[in-house]
């Protein structure tokens, strides 16, 4: 059990704390910004949330905690040992949400652009305020059926 | 601006009413399942709480611990925890289920995410349902009587229950101490 601690299974969720405040920040601004400019920031986020997902270092809002509020000592570390890859799967998801909404606010589409940014928005809200993450929840239905790819589900290195 | 503003800003309050809402609601579910539990409404057929043990089921302390294959939480954590409180109290007796398995078990703890923990005193009287990892020295708190604390002081106790069993400060499963870090 210790090599499944020492290789990654552990969650700082003080750094996915951080994420999910900056999700709901990020989106909110896009909308109060408006349509033309918004749409933008949409975008811009949902990029944040993809590379940070095929590539963690890339995990924007996550390095604010680690390389700034937390050598500032303004959020401490709250390391569990637990699976990141729910909650990787989840920004994944975020991350298609957010993308969806910015090509239809691009394409003209506007209330389900904002719909989907809300969406993408309140989820996140829920998960800060009451640790319920939303696309945990579907990766582990995914999981349970079988319909993730063995590099990705959680018995992943032990088959 | 100020307008979409003033709608996000509604919005924002919307969600936050939901929230609270919601947890609210869980507060009330949690309690409701306790109390029926502790009068025995509920789940007192075969496989319950009062059934499908070995020997007298009411007697002795014992812990319903619900988990799930795929539960990194209850692996890494739960269970060394238990194993822990285990060689600590050795009368302890601890069931195990598997929430996904065994469905109707972990209806009538109204199981919504693992690990669950259900601990039952000496009378065998239910005296806690704990949802989320349980650190042993919150069990062994609720399982003695004496009142938990959970803000914060629960790690605090979990570092003096290593130290009287000899533990280093890294667990058994190699994990250290969140502020060790």
């Amino acid at each position: 059990m210790s090599n499944e601690v020492e290789s990654g299974y552990r969650v700082d969720r003080n750094t996915l704390r951080t994420n999910q405040a900056l999700i709901v920040g990020a989106t909110v601004l896009a909308f109060v910004l408006g349509d033309e400019r918004g749409r933008w920031l949409v975008l811009a986020t949902g990029v944040v949330l993809a590379a940070g997902t095929l590539y963690a270092p890339l995990a924007l809002f996550q390095q604010a905690h680690r390389r700034l509020l937390l050598p500032l000592g303004l959020l401490r570390a709250d390391i569990h040992a637990e699976d990141p890859m729910p909650h990787r799967f989840a920004q994944g998801l975020g991350a298609a949400f957010l993308f969806a909404a910015a090509a239809a606010l691009f394409a003209g589409a506007t209330p389900l652009g904002w719909a989907l940014t809300w969406i993408v928005s309140a989820l996140a809200f829920v998960n800060l305020t009451v640790q319920f993450c939303a696309g945990c929840f579907v990766y582990l239905q995914l999981d349970r059926v079988g319909l993730l790819p063995a590099a990705i589900a959680s018995g992943r290195g032990a088959r | 601006m100020l307008e979409r503003a003033l709608v996000a800003l509604a919005l924002l309050a919307l969600l936050a009413a939901a929230v609270a809402a919601g947890r609210w609601w869980l507060a009330r579910r949690d309690a409701r399942i306790l109390r029926e539990l502790r009068s025995g409404e509920r789940g007192s057929g075969a496989g319950g709480p009062r059934g499908g043990c070995d020997g007298d089921p009411r007697r002795g302390p014992r812990i319903v611990y619900f988990t799930t294959r795929s539960c990194v939480v209850c692996r890494l954590q739960q269970q060394p925890a238990l194993d822990t409180l285990a060689r600590e109290l050795p009368g302890l007796r601890i069931e195990r289920h598997d929430a996904v398995e065994e469905q109707p078990i972990a209806d009538i703890y109204g199981v919504l995410s693992v690990p669950t923990t259900a601990v039952y005193g000496e009378g065998g009287e239910l005296v806690a349902i704990n949802r989320g990892f349980a650190p042993a020295a919150v069990l062994a708190a609720q399982l003695t009587g004496r009142a938990p604390d959970l803000e914060g002081g629960a790690a605090m106790e979990g570092e003096r229950l290593a130290e009287r069993s000899g533990a280093p400060r890294r667990d058994e499963t190699g994990a250290r101490h969140p502020d060790a870090i």
